[in-house]
């Protein structure tokens, strides 16, 4: 039974490694440049090339965002890179800017898919751009699933939406914020992300007062509960937001959505307690409050998300990752937030259900006892069987 | 190098025949961003009597459901009373090439900051095209390599409102319905809703907003003014400098614009008389890439092949433990290279070397930790070279 490719970003390589090990089919992830996340670690031309050496390696696929609006300059900096992207075989390119896809075809034979900031959103959009040589085209986040899966039939070309992650407020492409008030270019990987600022509005009636409020800010996207219509639309690929986000977001987004992917192939349906496992497990990774913005019907004033703070409540906090195992003696775990003897925490298997742990033995590698655990520390605790190496350890947040 | 401008009145089109402007952008408050128009038609026909081209402005961003609804409104306006339509859109670039036979202004406002997709653009749409209205943030240089180049007729804004966000969603009317639900007034619906936005964690205050059935769009606290470096524009090879002042109502601003004054003279007092603090955007340079560098630290990405591993923990005066990330080996004696995250660079030789299981070992291999002597002012996160 067909189910949509999972896309999960890869930040970089760990994260890769994580993505993909928990059942990601592809990763898409930047380079040190040409991308939207400056800030992102991103990857460096060896880590890249090992990245899409184990992808590969675990039948996944690797895309490579370039999707900057690239200046002329840009363009002669990119022709080696894009080269580069080929001789490594990389799978796909994600772009938005038109010289960019002219360069790409100039100079390779790199498939092209078409960047959601190129803000595709009709059949006419897609029709052109399939024209202009992309092979699948990752729609603007305002269009919903049923769009999409018109857009698909009429244009004849593989469409990509987004399930979840964080969501830009504007017309991705359309928001120069950044651009003219920090003079970092949002659309070369320098946004700011002044739409998440708070804001006071003044409509300039004598007896209205200014409104404070984070009207510019979306609240995330959440396509779980609608995963079915993804697949009835022939959706091919749903991709998950957040190169910047962290190893437990990488690992549980695709674990979650594998899993979900997987029962539906297995069963053809979502008819399962599984689903409020599901949900509950997304719940659990820092997000803004989750809607289903504009999947199903067009997003109104309930998707904006009026807050500074994540709602912390019931989140879970990455602890740390297997690092090594003993067999029948310890596991080795690299300690990325403390933990202390006592607590319960979860070792997340790349298959299958989460392991608890209430930790009565805490040592470091040269045999110490301990009785809390601190940051970038390795520490062994009791051996438990199933454990992998890059295994993500949590702990719920008190 | 003429001047466009937008009209919304019969009286704006009088003014601009007046004032020997011969195009005038026209729209109606279903196809454009920003119009308040109700009726095209009435305008259109008036500005034909007159014997100006008139453009029509169809330059909302339209999703598939909404793009039925948008052609039908589009064809309600007869397409004798326009002679070229303008579009951001590519959707509704693609539906009037493929759908009509009227020539295009084509907005390549937003993004189109290279000479390659330009040209792309240019040879698509063909000899269809009118006319490609270039981004603000190019500079005079790009603009000037552009115009030489491209071999069609290029449009810039010199005066109006720099356009930050577009978002289809209502952001405005939630926040008034609110206000006025609590104030137990009469709530009532307005197609144009304006406001100011300011921010705290921004030096820029008063942010003109604005909602309508399009969505909600956020300028600039300034507005772009270009017009005293008239004399630099004209040496760039634009056809068209566009002038938007909407959102002014002030008939006299285009009586300064194309007064018989002198260019320096006219200029300096239009800009005294217009009311608002203007910027030159990017005209002079762009440089918006360059603090990209602070953005991360450079230090600690791995570089070359004799690449090792990452320090992930020191226990001091005994041992730092480092994982193996590449399919070097590490091995007693080995001469290494620590690199901090701060960039200190510091060089050690391995003594010894430890399994996780406090072992002795000669070497160790690709995603294995291997523990080795102490060094002081190594950092976790601190990158290895073999030597």
């Amino acid at each position: 039974m067909f189910v949509p490719e999972l896309l999960a970003p890869a930040g970089n390589l760990d994260k890769l490694k994580v993505a993909i090990s928990y059942g990601a089919n592809a990763v898409y992830l930047g380079g040190l440049k040409f991308g939207l996340r400056s800030a992102a670690d991103n990857f460096t031309e060896e880590e890249l090339l090992e990245g899409v050496q184990f992808a590969h390696d675990h039948n996944s696929l690797v895309y490579v965002v370039l999707n900057g609006f690239l200046h002329d300059q840009d363009l002669e900096e990119l022709v080696p890179f894009i080269k580069y992207l080929e001789e490594v075989k990389v799978d796909a390119v994600i772009v938005s800017d038109l010289g960019v896809i002219e360069t790409i075809k100039e100079n390779t034979n790199l498939e092209i898919h078409l960047s959601t900031q190129a803000s595709c959103l009709n059949t006419y959009s897609a029709k052109l751009w399939k024209k202009m040589g992309v092979t699948r085209i990752v729609l603007g986040r305002e269009v919903s699933i049923a769009e999409a899966g018109r857009i698909k039939k009429e244009a004849d070309i593989e469409i990509e939406m987004f399930v979840h992650g964080s969501m830009c407020m504007a017309y991705s492409g359309n928001c120069v914020i950044s651009n003219f008030t920090q003079g970092r270019d949002s659309n070369r990987g320098g946004c700011a992300h002044s739409c998440r600022f708070e804001y006071s509005v003044d409509f300039k009636e004598a007896d209205i007062e200014k409104k404070r409020t984070y009207f510019m800010s979306s609240k995330d996207l959440n396509g779980l509960k609608v995963l079915e219509e993804f697949i009835k639309a022939g959706i091919d690929s749903i991709k998950v937001e957040g190169r910047m986000k962290s190893h437990l977001y990488a690992g549980t987004m695709s674990k979650v959505y594998a899993e979900a992917l997987k029962y539906y192939q297995e069963n053809g349906h979502f008819l399962s307690d599984k689903l409020l496992e599901w949900e509950e497990e997304l719940k659990k990774v820092t997000h803004r409050s989750y809607a289903p913005v504009n999947l199903s019907e067009k997003a109104d004033e309930s998707t904006i998300f009026n807050e500074r703070e994540h709602d912390k409540s019931g989140q879970y906090v990455m602890v740390g990752r297997v690092m090594d195992q003993i067999t029948d003696d310890s596991i080795i775990i690299e300690v990325r937030n403390a933990f202390n003897e006592g607590d319960e925490i979860e070792i997340l298997p790349f298959n299958g259900p989460k392991k608890n742990i209430k930790l009565t033995n805490m040592r470091l590698l040269n045999g110490t006892s301990i009785i809390r655990s601190k940051p970038t520390t390795l520490v062994k605790i009791p051996y438990i069987k199933g454990c992998e190496y890059n295994n993500i350890v949590r702990m719920k947040l008190s | 190098m003429k001047f466009v401008t937008y009209a919304e009145s019969k009286h704006d089109i009088s003014q601009i025949k007046e004032k020997g402007i011969e195009e005038v952008i026209l729209s109606n408050k279903d196809l454009s961003r920003y119009s308040k128009v109700s009726s095209f038609i009435e305008l259109a026909t008036f500005a034909k009597e007159l014997n100006l081209k008139v453009v029509l402005e169809w330059d909302i961003l339209i999703t598939e459901v909404e793009f039925g609804q948008s052609i039908n409104d589009f064809q309600k306006v007869p397409v004798d009373l326009y002679d070229v339509v303008r579009v951001q859109d590519a959707g509704v670039l693609e539906y009037v090439l493929t759908e009509t036979k009227k020539p295009v202004q084509f907005i390549t406002e937003s993004g189109n900051h290279n000479l390659i997709g330009l040209k792309k653009w240019v040879s698509y749409i063909g000899e269809r095209l009118d006319r490609l209205v270039l981004s603000i943030e190019l500079n005079k240089t790009k603009l000037e390599d552009y115009c030489k180049e491209l071999n069609c007729e290029t449009e810039l804004l010199v005066l109006g409102q720099v356009l930050l966000f577009y978002s289809p969603r209502k952001l405005l009317s939630v926040l008034k319905t609110d206000e006025d639900e609590k104030r137990n007034k009469q709530i009532v619906t307005s197609d144009f809703l304006e406001a100011l936005g300011e921010s705290e964690e921004s030096p820029h205050k008063g942010f003109p907003l604005l909602e309508n059935k399009h969505g909600t769009f956020m300028f600039h606290i300034k507005d772009l003014f270009l017009l005293d470096k008239y004399e630099e524009l004209s040496l760039i090879g634009l056809t068209h400098l566009r002038v938007d002042i909407r959102h002014k109502s002030d008939s006299k601003l285009l009586d300064l614009i194309v007064s018989e004054d002198s260019i320096e003279s006219k200029f300096i007092a239009l800009k005294e008389h217009y009311g608002k603090d203007v910027i030159r955007g990017y005209f002079q340079v762009n440089k918006s890439d360059v603090l990209f560098k602070k953005l991360k630290n450079y230090r600690i990405q791995r570089k070359g092949s004799s690449y090792l591993g990452e320090v992930v923990e020191i226990v001091k005066g005994e041992y730092l433990a480092i994982n193996i990330k590449t399919h070097n080996d590490i091995r007693t004696n080995d001469e290494l290279k620590f690199i901090t995250p701060e960039g200190k660079e510091l060089l050690c030789k391995v003594h010894f070397l430890k399994d996780v299981s406090y072992g002795e070992i000669d070497s160790q291999s690709k995603g294995q930790l291997a523990l080795m002597n102490y060094l002081g002012g190594v950092w976790p996160k601190s990158q290895v070279y073999l030597q």
